[in-house]
């Protein structure tokens, strides 16, 4: 299969699919190759699922010869984070413990992306158990560490690491991850794809493992902005199943229909420059000079100081250590790897309940002063991460305490906008001096991802740098 | 009285970076002491959080409708 069709976006794909230049069974077959032969490279694949792709792709087909098609996502296939459940295939959670778990049903997601047409063709490595309990190495994962398919000495980010690498490595021409805090737009900047954090409530959860109940969110990771747009087209909407579902859903449009003079981006100049990571600055004031050229307007911001990473940090941990008490208190657990981790699991069970119903309320004041925030700016831009991947063997250094004092700037952009259930979107933005990717992230109020897509979209207009491909 | 020289001797320099902590491999924790610092963490986060001031009428981001 040639490499311009394994490296095209969903919308060029949909258009080869419907004039029958490719069949999705050629198609299917070529990626399920790709993801055998190159996904344990990366250690980016949890499980083929090679009988249901080929079934899913030769319906496809059929509906394709029929003229019918169901969504712009019929006949493409996905690899899904192994978080999600899929009936009669193994849903391991990257945790040794559950190696043999199947579930007998989907995950709502894995539902919603079949009834448009879309092949199932891999489960996607994650971090343990999406990281629940504070990981310090990239090796906590039952397949070891996730290898950065720009330089398999770099780690792909974390927790959703497989969809990261496998979209970079066009192993897949799209993935789903999730995001508690962070685990869609690390690996995205990282790896150098578009990756959407939706709105808390948007995508259901159900099916999928729970983290933080008050938390996760599933999201597309792509190869483009437009392409995140028809995936969240297709996996949002009101879910009974799932207790906070919001009751809305994503409609994509290709026309914004509003100009983008009339937005007001807020962004910290010191994020740009002091906070990155040097090798990774001139990629990052590039991407800067390219938004401003864009015609928004640049509104200097810098989020009110507030204790997001501590709060943060007690939410998650009061609530995974809950979810998982039983693996905790179990023999299995110790089979987890990553020994800061189970400790930190371990610890989340002593805490008391006021220590997380103060953390909640701390959070529903973030909650309104991100609100005014937004009745000042319509998005945030900030980098996604500070630089780039790091080593694979390298410990992870998350700093615990917020950071205050006149040169916050948005640094504490991610634990803020995850708090208040913001979406996101990390765009590749070029790359650093040793030509690992790095990502700019911005974000939305509320329910507002058509303003992020297409805003992504005019970023990727202007640029290439979704376009590159990594070594092979 | 003379002043001293701002500048740094290169051996200086090398000494400085190898005493720097990132220089300096860390043995692994025992699972003992990892949950000792797992349990000092969530406490320095709670005294962190409960030095916040927080509006007595303040609830918590969560609604329970009947």
């Amino acid at each position: 299969m040639p490499d311009d069709i394994l490296y095209a976006t969903l919308a060029e794909l949909g258009a080869m699919l419907k004039q029958r230049q490719v069949s999705s069974q050629e198609l299917t077959k070529a990626f399920l190759e790709r993801l055998e032969k190159l996904g344990p490279r990366y250690n980016a694949l949890a499980a083929l699922t090679a009988p249901l792709a080929i079934k899913q792709a030769k319906e496809a087909d059929d509906s394709f010869k029929r003229q019918r098609v169901k969504s712009p996502l019929q006949g493409i296939p996905f690899g899904a984070k192994d978080l999600l459940a899929t009936k009669g295939i193994p849903t391991t959670w990257g945790a040794e413990p559950y190696r043999t778990q199947v579930f007998d049903y989907d995950a709502a997601v894995i539902r919603k992306l079949a009834r448009a047409g879309a092949v199932l063709a891999a489960k996607l490595a994650m971090i343990q158990l999406a990281g629940g309990g504070g990981y310090r190495y990239p090796s906590a994962s039952m397949w070891g560490p996730c290898k950065n398919p720009w330089n398999p000495g770099h780690w792909s980010g974390g927790s959703s690491s497989g969809s990261g690498a496998a979209v970079a490595a066009a192993l897949v021409p799209f993935a789903i991850g999730s995001e508690t805090s962070g685990s869609i737009l690390t690996p995205s900047s990282y790896c150098g794809v578009t990756g959407l954090r939706p709105t808390y409530g948007l995508v259901s959860r159900h099916g999928a493992m729970a983290l933080s109940w008050t938390m996760d969110k599933i999201g597309p990771m792509c190869r483009s902005a437009e392409d995140c747009g028809l995936v969240l087209a297709a996996i949002s909407g009101k879910d009974s199943q799932d207790p906070a579902s919001a009751g809305k859903s994503f409609y994509y449009l290709s026309d914004y229909g509003r100009p983008l003079s009339e937005l007001r981006i807020g962004w910290s100049p010191i994020d740009f420059s002091e906070r990155a990571a040097e090798p990774a600055r001139p990629a990052f004031q590039s991407a800067l000079e390219v938004f401003r050229k864009l015609g928004p307007k640049m509104v200097e911001t810098s989020l009110p100081p507030m204790p997001y990473r501590e709060v943060t940090n007690t939410i998650i941990q009061a609530e995974g250590s809950t979810v998982f008490e039983s693996l905790i208190r179990s023999d299995g657990f110790d089979r987890l790897a990553d020994e800061r981790q189970k400790a930190g699991l371990r610890a989340g069970l002593e805490m008391p309940a006021k220590d997380y119903l103060n953390a909640m309320r701390i959070r529903r004041l973030i909650q309104d002063k991100l609100r005014n925030a937004f009745s000042e700016v319509d998005l945030i831009l900030s980098t996604s991460t500070t630089g780039p991947a790091t080593g694979i063997d390298q410990p992870l250094d998350r700093p615990a305490s917020s950071v205050t004092g006149e040169k916050r700037g948005n640094a504490d952009l991610g634990p803020a906008g995850n708090l208040a259930g913001l979406p996101a979107i990390s765009l590749p933005c070029g790359f650093s001096t040793a030509g690992l990717p790095v990502g700019v992230q911005l974000v939305a109020r509320p329910f507002d991802e058509l303003v992020l897509v297409a805003l992504g979209r005019e970023f990727q207009r202007q640029t290439d740098w979704h376009r590159r491909r990594p070594p092979e | 009285m003379k002043r001293p020289s701002s500048r740094m001797t290169r051996r200086a320099f090398g000494l400085l970076l190898a005493a720097s902590p990132a220089a300096v491999p860390q043995a692994p924790l025992s699972k003992e002491e990892e949950l000792r610092a797992a349990r000092e963490r969530r406490l320095q986060t709670a005294q962190t959080l409960a030095k916040f001031d927080l509006p007595a009428a303040t609830e918590p981001a969560f609604t329970f409708r009947a």
